[in-house]
């Protein structure tokens, strides 16, 4: 007859045996997914080609209904088509980012840029950004405004820029703002330079 | 990139000469291809006004096989938020049931079959369900034997005039003659009204289309030395009431908009040289009577190419008032249920009756819930040479705000005014007195403890005007704009009357 306290101990060595078991089999599993995911050479993103630049980005305050510029790090291609669309994408991603100071609707990007003759920008946004925007005269122009603007000052050899939006010409971003007119920076310019 | 001349320059060019050269005619055939389209023009489309607690709007309404049909998601959507969906050649209507909160309505109907099934209950429609473009569409006739069950609610139907009052909106007009020297006719409603108001020689003439008003007189005699009669007509989704007068006659709001008093049109000053058309000017009416204002108030026509509009004559100040938005296009969403175009449309009507008062010629590019392309307004505007051109807009904001056209392109070279203009920056010639414009309305509005912003702004259709312009953007919430509509119209009648000059021509 095994005495009662002999039979408690063996129980509570028995359990501490298969916990130690599970949690060493536990570790083991973890050591080996973090050698395949080691041993794996395959890229997760996309590579960007280009140097970590500093951009400037003109950003609307919607509150004091001025723009202000903000420097950002970021990695830039160098190729024209490529860098304009890079530097958009910065300032949406900033407009995305809460709290902001200008809020664009979520899964606003870009789709693409196209230079015409170096000096022409074709900027196709897309269209949950012109769908979800919000419809006034003050908002929807200070959204054109600071795309045009930080696209020129990134790239000044851009002296006229067009929008599209999903590839297609339009009259207007949200029922306001004219974006069928071919806009030159210049002109942008001196707005930003009132409202600043 | 979009550049062409100012073809409406050219045609006002002619114009211009041929007042002067009474030899060059123009061509007959000119005149036949205006005449023609002048009943296209005309026409207004059919439509069915639908006044209910929570909204008051128009739906399109269309004529199949001799029936008027009525797309059911119209007609419901503003009023709940619906789901119809097609399965085969049945279709399902979805609603929040407005008995029972967290509760549906349902309804079913059939493509062919004038059976369907509203709340589980069968019922039978004067003519079958038709799917026309992917839209369901139901007869009007006997429309109330869907709508009562469904949404559980009275309905009176004016099914001549289509007119539908849904919830008891109905209310009735009640007129008061206050006899006098001269004598005022006060008309009363139940809630505040914004009537389209014009007048025709001694005739004014109020329409309500977003406005439940009806009357149990179709014909009334005043028998009163300035009102004769009074006559009241249900139309396509309007109701219109013509007080016959002796003499012009103009209507001012009060009581909030509860009351129209009518009473006698001042004379205009006499050294002002105002438009009236031909066959407006009445022999036996004195002469500084003839010279109303209103006689020149067209709108452009929905669903058709802007018409040259009338010009009262070259001389005279005009204003073209455009108020943002129309049809389809609803412009910001205050509300769910509260559209930017309506709040715009309500303000240019007021701004159009202060101008009226300063005894200044009035255009409104749009009078109605209508849709007008941005090219159809700058082409309209410039056929008409304003003297002034106001865009009104309404945001959910805070702020006032009057914006001056900035260009999107930059010329070194002024343009000059008096030369072919390029289309899309003629505004570039008339900067300086935009400019000018918004200052005066801001200082205007200041004077009315209204605090107004001047920004520039890349807004459409204000490059292509050929006139000094300016916009406005009033704060609206859910009870409309923010501030008074009243003094915001005064502020702007005020800024544009300083603008004329003191001889009343056109600047």
């Amino acid at each position: 007859m095994i005495p009662r306290n002999v039979q408690i101990t063996l129980v509570l060595l028995l359990i501490a045996i298969f916990g130690s078991g599970i949690y060493i089999l536990l570790l083991h599993q973890g050591s080996e997914e973090g050698l395949r995911r080691a041993s794996d050479q395959r890229p997760v993103a996309a590579p960007v080609a280009g140097s970590n630049e500093t951009l400037q980005l003109t950003i609307a305050y919607d509150e004091d209904g001025v723009f202000r510029t903000r420097d950002v790090s970021a990695v830039v291609p160098s190729e024209p088509s490529a860098r304009a669309k890079s530097v958009l994408e910065a300032l949406i991603s900033y407009y995305l980012s809460k709290p902001s100071p200008h809020e664009l609707a979520d899964g606003s990007s870009v789709n693409s840029v196209f230079m015409v003759n170096k000096k022409l920008a074709v900027v196709d946004l897309n269209q949950a950004l012109a769908e979800g925007h919000r419809s006034g005269i003050m908002v929807e122009d200070f959204t054109l405004i600071s795309l045009i603007e930080t696209l020129a000052t990134n790239l000044p050899q851009v002296e006229q820029v067009k929008i599209l939006i999903n590839g297609k010409e339009r009259e207007t971003l949200a029922g306001h703002a004219d974006i069928r007119s071919t806009y030159s920076t210049a002109a942008i310019h001196k707005v930003v330079a009132q409202l600043q | 990139m979009k550049f062409y001349l100012q073809n409406c320059f050219v045609a006002s060019r002619c114009e211009f000469h041929l007042a002067r050269k009474p030899q060059l005619r123009p061509s007959p055939i000119a005149y036949c291809l205006l005449l023609a389209l002048l009943p296209l023009a005309a026409a207004e489309p059919d439509k069915l006004s639908v006044y209910a607690p929570p909204a008051r709007y128009s739906v399109p309404v269309v004529s199949l096989d001799g029936r008027q049909y009525v797309g059911l998601l119209e007609l419901v959507e503003p009023l709940s938020t619906p789901e119809l969906k097609p399965d085969g050649k049945k279709w399902k209507l979805r609603i929040p049931d407005p008995k029972s909160a967290g509760k549906f309505a349902e309804a079913e109907f059939e493509e062919g079959s004038a059976t369907a099934k509203v709340r589980g209950r069968q019922t039978t429609l004067s003519a079958p369900a038709r799917n026309e473009n992917r839209r369901l569409l139901v007869p009007l006739h006997g429309i109330g034997t869907v709508l009562i069950p469904l949404l559980g609610t009275d309905v009176t139907f004016h099914e001549g005039a289509r007119r539908l009052f849904l919830g008891g909106t109905a209310s009735a007009i009640s007129s008061e003659l206050r006899k006098g020297d001269p004598s005022t006719l006060a008309l009363h409603f139940a809630e505040a009204v914004n009537p389209n108001i014009h007048s025709e020689g001694n005739a004014l003439i109020l329409s309500f289309t977003r406005d439940p008003v009806v009357s149990f007189t179709e014909y009334e005699g005043l028998n009163d030395k300035l009102f004769s009669s009074s006559a009241y007509e249900e139309k396509n989704g309007t109701a219109t009431l013509t007080i016959n007068g002796s003499a012009p006659l103009l209507a001012k709001f009060a009581d909030n908009g509860r009351t129209i008093v009518v009473s006698a049109a001042p004379a205009p000053p006499s050294e002002t040289p105002t438009a009236s058309s031909p066959s407006n000017a009445q022999p036996q009416t004195p002469p500084e009577q003839a010279a109303q204002p209103t006689n020149v108030i067209e709108s452009v026509v929905p669903g058709t190419a802007p018409l040259p509009i009338r010009r009262p004559q070259t001389s005279a100040f005009l204003v073209v008032i455009d108020a943002g938005h129309g049809g389809s296009d609803t412009g910001a969403r205050i509300t769910p249920n509260l559209p930017e175009k309506a709040i715009t449309l309500s303000l240019a009507r007021r701004l159009r009756q202060e101008l009226q008062v300063r005894h200044i010629p009035v255009t409104m590019l749009r009078d109605s819930d209508s849709d007008l392309t941005l090219e159809q307004r700058e082409a309209a505007t410039n056929l008409a040479r304003p003297s002034v051109f106001v865009s009104l807009h309404a945001e959910p904001g805070a702020s006032l705000r009057i914006y001056t056209p900035a260009l999107p392109t930059s010329s070194d070279a002024a343009l000059q005014r008096n030369t072919f203009l390029p289309w899309q920056s003629a505004q570039g010639a008339f900067s300086a007195d935009s400019g000018a414009l918004a200052s005066s309305a801001a200082e205007a509005m200041g004077k009315r403890k209204m605090n107004a912003q001047v920004r520039p702004a890349f807004l459409q259709p204000l490059h292509a005007i050929a006139a000094p312009a300016i916009a406005v953007e009033a704060p609206a919430d859910a009870n409309g704009l923010k501030i008074s509509e009243d003094q915001l119209a005064g502020a702007l009648a005020e800024a544009i009357a300083g603008r004329k000059p003191s001889g009343g021509g056109a600047q």
